[in-house]
């Protein structure tokens, strides 16, 4: 009975040991869509912990998210990019309603596992103001979509 | 009678075989359009001239950038995104533009 249950107490040390590994492996995150695609245009905030800076970064960050469907526009860009453009072609996208813009670049792309990874340029832009970002998205052969590597 | 019959018979087939035509924004599918082919010789005189009727068929899904003369091709894409735990499909609207570049337009209605 006692070396039953140390058996299954190897067993069971071994899983969580294994799971730490494979947790360990591996620092980067994958995410599924572009930054550009979700995040806001104000990047500069108030870095203090008073209670009214964090109320006024929130109201800041948030007047400068582009509007949902800018954000269609952008990750339209970004997928169209990342399936068609060749490096260096630029796909753009502009709502002079919004006075949004924001713009995809494909600057280089190189294997990767059974499959490829493409790193990719984006901008956005609202009154003016204009973030950009890089990322590195990678596409598998046994994965339908690209995944964000951050 | 027989002659009113014959001339309402003849305007219920010329009603019922008009083609409405539409303008170049309709849903209209396709559109038969006339080329007139002019050859002349050296001075300029007329040799043969050939008018060609060809059917040019699109769904009316022409974006601005395309029909204004901005961009040399519109068309439609599909790409995949992550929703709710599952790829689904996602269609947009590009055009490539006469410098080569790539702009998404809005989805034509």
């Amino acid at each position: 009975m006692f070396a039953k249950n140390l058996t299954a107490l190897g067993k069971l040390c071994i899983i969580l040991s294994s799971l730490l590994l494979v947790n360990c492996s591996s620092t980067k995150n994958v995410e599924l869509n572009s930054e550009s695609t979700f995040k806001s245009v104000e990047k500069d905030f108030n870095n203090t912990n008073h209670w009214t800076h964090t109320i006024y970064n929130a109201i800041k960050y948030n007047k400068n998210m582009l509007k949902k469907e800018d954000q269609v526009k952008q990750m339209q860009a970004v997928f169209f990019a990342l399936n068609n453009a060749p490096e260096g072609e630029v796909v753009k996208w502009y709502n002079d309603k919004n006075q949004t813009f924001g713009l995809v670049k494909i600057v280089s792309s190189y294997p990767h596992g059974s499959g490829y990874c493409r790193i990719l340029f984006t901008q956005i832009s609202k009154k003016g103001k204009i973030r950009d970002f890089t990322e590195t998205a990678c596409k598998d052969v046994a994965y339908n979509g690209w995944q964000f590597i951050r | 009678m027989k002659k009113l019959l014959l001339i309402l018979g003849t305007l219920t087939l010329v009603c019922t075989a008009e083609a409405n035509a539409g303008g170049p924004w309709s849903d209209q599918y396709c559109n038969a359009t006339t080329h007139t082919i002019i050859t002349k010789d050296a001075n300029g005189t007329i040799i043969n001239q050939e008018t060609i009727e060809t059917m040019v068929c699109d769904d009316g899904k022409k974006d601005f950038l395309h029909y204004s003369g901005i961009a040399k091709d519109c068309r439609e894409f599909w790409f995949d995104i992550f929703l709710n735990g599952t790829f689904v499909k996602r269609k947009g609207y590009v055009c490539q533009k006469f410098d080569g570049s790539w702009e998404i337009v809005y989805n034509p209605k």
